[in-house]
């Protein structure tokens, strides 16, 4: 039996938090770059204009968190759970649901100035799992570890395993996450014909830690 | 101070250093008036500064994690480039098309040139474009007038042969006509230098006869005396 076969299989479907979870959320120890921040900035910027920036921020205010999006400082340090809040506001903002959500984690990684400053560990997919991961989440994340702990690939297709540990933010983040990760992969290696993501392992399933499975197809 | 106060302090200014280098490049990004994206090793955009957004039209979100073919025309000579510049990892400049998000062609030229890691493995590329339209314009006007002068000198070298060979017809029709002319006058020469000797002969033949008459007078009178 492969590593496939061994994966318990989960669903990873959106899974938005209440009001008082996200409360919770922003008073989680961890912090993250204003870099991913910046991320949802442009995406609002690319998909809704500067009128759909004001409705955002808005929708922050009433959440009771003021944040003026363009003056995030990509390389300064703010609290995780605020990227969880910034990532809310927007998908009820504009009434977004999970597809709107996926593409929006994918889109991240492609303004990152944490991922245009750290090419290096582009250069083979193997080498981004391998180093990349854990250095990435390093750059990205003040809590948690990410590492890679299983990569295989041919010339049709291929899998990851990827482990995030000490890092509980909600459902609703790792959702988020697992597309954060597929958005990276894009930037390294062009020729996917298909690529899924599945958190087969969650901490809020119980776990003690979370597992993302990636799979692709080439074309 | 302790060393953990030391350690802090120099963190502390590592990070505003850091803060102010990635200022600093995003000045540079904004305001270089030539477009330069950056790639990964597989050809995929991963960055692009002010002037790609301007040339192509595209947004960074809408073209970073696509391969560089998606802005180019010709791919296959995109293909030749990519592999020239993998084989050589040197920079590599070219003329190529470019295709903007409202599918207009610009001629650019574009440079390639291979990103390494500190031990010198290949990490990605910089793809540097210039829009040589505005050159090419010139380029273009300037080979039209050269083809317009070109065939304005041919027009003009036939008109010269036309009148030349005119020219040399009539001087040839002159020719034959001094010839027929000064043929006439010899022969009115001839005819004259006939006429002349004629003439001449005459005279001389009346100064012998008047010479004959006055000796013949002379003779005759002697007799009468």
């Amino acid at each position: 039996m492969g590593p496939l076969e061994n994966m318990e299989k989960k669903s990873t479907e959106i899974n938005i938090p209440s009001i008082e979870e996200l409360k919770k959320i922003v008073e989680f120890p961890g912090k993250v770059r204003g870099a991913a921040l910046k991320g949802h900035l442009e995406y609002i910027l690319e998909k809704k204009g500067e009128e759909g920036l004001r409705k955002v921020e808005k929708e922050m205010e009433r959440l009771g968190y003021h944040i003026e999006y363009k003056k995030i400082k990509e390389t300064e340090w703010y609290p995780a759970g605020l990227a969880v809040v910034s990532s809310y506001a927007i998908v009820t903002t504009f009434n977004w649901g999970k597809k709107e959500l996926i593409n929006m984690a994918q889109a991240s990684p492609k303004v990152s100035f944490v991922l245009r400053f750290f090419m290096r560990y582009f250069a083979a997919p193997e080498k981004m799992f391998k180093i990349g991961a854990f250095r990435l989440w390093e750059r990205h994340y003040n809590v948690g570890s990410l590492e890679a702990i299983d990569f295989k690939r041919t010339k049709k297709d291929g899998y990851a395993v990827l482990r995030l540990k000490n890092f509980k933010l909600h459902p609703f983040h790792c959702f988020y996450l697992g597309y954060f990760f597929i958005g990276v992969f894009k930037l390294a290696e062009p020729k996917f014909k298909e690529i899924t993501v599945e958190e087969t392992k969650c901490m809020f399933r119980g776990d003690n830690y979370h597992e993302y499975l990636i799979k692709w197809t080439y074309k | 101070m302790t060393k953990e106060e030391l350690h802090k302090r120099e963190l502390e200014t590592l990070k505003e250093d850091f803060a102010d280098l990635k200022r600093y490049l995003d000045e540079i990004r904004e305001i270089l008036p030539i477009s330069v994206c950056t790639l990964s090793s597989f050809w995929v955009v991963v960055d692009i500064n002010k002037a790609t957004e301007i040339l192509t039209e595209y947004k960074p979100l809408e073209i970073i994690g696509h391969t560089i073919d998606i802005i180019f025309k010709e791919k296959q000579k995109l293909e030749k480039v990519k592999k020239e510049v993998e084989k050589s990892k040197k920079t590599i400049s070219k003329e190529l098309v470019l295709i903007s998000k409202s599918k207009k062609e610009i001629p650019v030229n574009i440079s390639i040139a291979c990103r390494k890691d500190p031990e010198g493995n290949l990490i990605g590329y910089f793809l540097i474009a210039s829009d040589i339209s505005r050159s090419k314009r010139y380029q273009r006007e300037l080979e039209q007038k050269t083809k317009a002068l070109k065939e304005a000198k041919t027009t003009l070298e036939i008109k010269v042969k036309a009148r030349t060979k005119e020219l040399k017809e009539l001087a040839e029709s002159l020719d034959e006509q001094v010839k027929e002319k000064t043929k006439e006058l010899q022969k009115r020469i001839g005819e004259l230098e006939k006429f002349h000797k004629l003439t001449v002969g005459r005279e001389l033949k009346m100064v012998e006869l008047k010479k004959e008459i006055k000796g013949l007078k002379e003779e005759l009178e002697k007799k009468r005396e």
